[in-house]
């Protein structure tokens, strides 16, 4: 039981980095790499407003939330949309370009050493039920349901997520009814970068805050995004809280250095039975 | 009154429109006939603003439209009808029809949406039913309620009848003179001459991104090589 809530609490984190990625890519068509490193960075914002400035935990998180926004729409207008029209290909190599630069900038300017990140609240773990959990964890599944609540009414239910829904299944057509697809994919961006410094900012004080702390993060995230179908929000969801159950079984029964391993041989065996993810519906085939 | 005047459109090296002249007046259903890749539906394309012409004018009331984004086509009345329907097979009918009135700020889209069920009873049958699940001949109807709730004064249709059964091809034209007569000018683009010049008042038959032939939907009806090219004899 333990060992699968402990799963179910960091497949959380895995969840919102996925549900970024999937979130852009569902619009734009592009599997940001740099999302890991987006996030980074705005992990080392709320830092240095936490440390530098001394704000309370939950102003330096609205604060670098509100980073993360801009700094989606900053990388999306001043890179991005200039090469929207190249193919998909070329603007994920662009990604991967700029998790290079993201990482080199952030060695530049806060160093490698891996420094201890708070969290947002303390104190030992206590007994609910029959398994362990502290006040920090209940509040990172608590923000998680939060936010993916919100998620689904923001689609469901207002003006904007219906056309980000629209956008997503067809541009053109969006674009003939009047829809700012470029607004659209700005939303996308920021929403999806603020997405992934959140799970930046519940990853620093588990695995320290360094320019490489998402690496594995973000790879994890993907292989949940994968799962779950890659086009699916709620597959982004469940995938990424299998992939966190099943990473912290392999751990326990197995070894903790296989986790890997063994995560991505259950994507190849998912994969092998349903090649379009476990929520990815049939692909639907656009005609130009 | 949609005009264009000597437009060009290159893809590329390709010269898709070469010189093209049309006119659009209000209140009547102009066709555009043409084979494939005649330019077509590059024409609508150009007209929506997906496409940048190289040369030419394009006046909508006599004002050029060649700085407009398609957004601002859409709010100035302008709306295209895509080839093959494009409707979003994922939402449902009540949400497609939504998005059709996305660029609208008045609050009048309740009113619009039954007016659209008027003209298509069978989208009301089905309004929860989402798009993908529909027949070829509903989602033509929902495709053109669609762009109805943009409140279009110019709907431009790309090939209604395309991989659509004959009788609803029928309904569906039967409905296209019922918008126009409530009073949306028509551009019609079709590979179905026949259909079309019936329904029509003018029509354009382009040839390799050129007019070659233009005038009165009865005459062109009745011209010789119009018959043989285009309505098969």
């Amino acid at each position: 039981m333990q060992i699968i809530a402990s799963g179910l609490i960091f497949g959380c984190i895995y969840a919102l980095a996925a549900l970024g990625l999937v979130l852009i890519f569902k619009t734009t068509e592009v599997a940001n790499f740099a999302h890991g490193e987006m996030a980074m960075i705005t992990t080392f914002i709320s830092y240095v407003f936490l440390s530098k400035y001394g704000f309370p935990y939950l102003a330096a998180l609205g604060l670098a939330l509100l980073f993360a926004l801009v700094f989606g729409i900053v990388v999306y207008v001043l890179v991005m949309k200039r090469v929207q029209s190249a193919p998909h290909l070329n603007q994920v190599v662009l990604t991967l370009g700029l998790f290079m630069i993201f990482n080199g900038l952030a060695g530049l300017k806060w160093g490698y050493q891996p420094t201890s990140f708070p969290e947002a609240f303390h104190g030992d773990p206590f007994k609910l039920g029959s398994i362990f959990i502290s006040t920090n964890e209940i509040f990172t599944v608590g923000l998680t349901l939060v936010l993916m609540l919100l998620f689904f009414l923001l689609f469901r239910f207002t003006k904007a997520g219906l056309g980000m829904r629209a956008a997503s299944q067809d541009i053109m057509a969006s674009e003939l009814m009047g829809i700012k697809v470029s607004g659209v994919f700005m939303g996308a961006w920021a929403i999806g970068t603020a997405l992934g410094g959140i799970a930046g900012m519940m990853t620093a004080p588990v695995t320290f805050l360094s320019p490489n702390m998402m690496g594995e993060v973000l790879i994890i995230a993907f292989a949940g995004a994968v799962l779950g179908g890659f086009n699916s929000l709620p597959g982004a969801v469940i995938g990424g809280l299998i992939v966190g159950v099943f990473e912290n079984l392999v751990s326990y029964y197995v070894a903790p250095e296989l986790k890997i391993v063994f995560t991505f041989l259950l994507i190849v065996v998912v994969l092998y039975i349903r090649p379009q993810g476990i929520f990815g519906g049939a692909k639907i085939v656009k005609k130009v | 009154m949609l005009k264009l005047s000597d437009v060009h459109v290159y893809y590329g090296h390709v010269h898709a429109l070469r010189g093209l002249n049309m006119t659009v007046e209000d209140g009547k259903i102009v066709s555009l006939l043409g084979g494939n890749g005649a330019g077509k539906s590059t024409t609508l394309k150009m007209i929506s603003r997906l496409i940048q012409p190289k040369k030419g004018s394009y006046e909508m009331d006599g004002q050029s439209m060649l700085k407009d984004s398609p957004s601002r086509v859409v709010k100035k009345g302008i709306i295209h009808c895509p080839e093959n329907r494009r409707v979003f097979p994922l939402l449902t009918v009540e949400e497609n029809l939504k998005i059709g009135a996305y660029s609208r700020k008045d609050k009048n889209v309740k009113e619009d949406l039954e007016k659209v069920f008027l003209y298509f009873p069978r989208l009301k049958e089905r309004v929860k039913q989402k798009a993908g699940t529909l027949s070829g001949g509903e989602q033509q109807m929902l495709a053109i309620g669609r762009s109805l709730m943009g409140k279009p004064k110019i709907l431009l249709l790309d090939e209604p009848s395309l991989g659509i059964a004959p009788i609803l091809v029928k309904e569906i034209f039967e409905i296209i003179k019922k918008i126009n007569k409530d009073g949306t000018s028509i551009l019609l683009v079709e590979q179905n001459a026949n259909m079309a010049l019936g329904i029509s008042d003018y029509a354009y038959v382009l040839e390799n991104g050129h007019i070659a032939l233009e005038g009165h939907s009865q005459d062109l009806r009745n011209n010789d090589e119009v018959r043989r090219l285009y309505l098969g004899g």
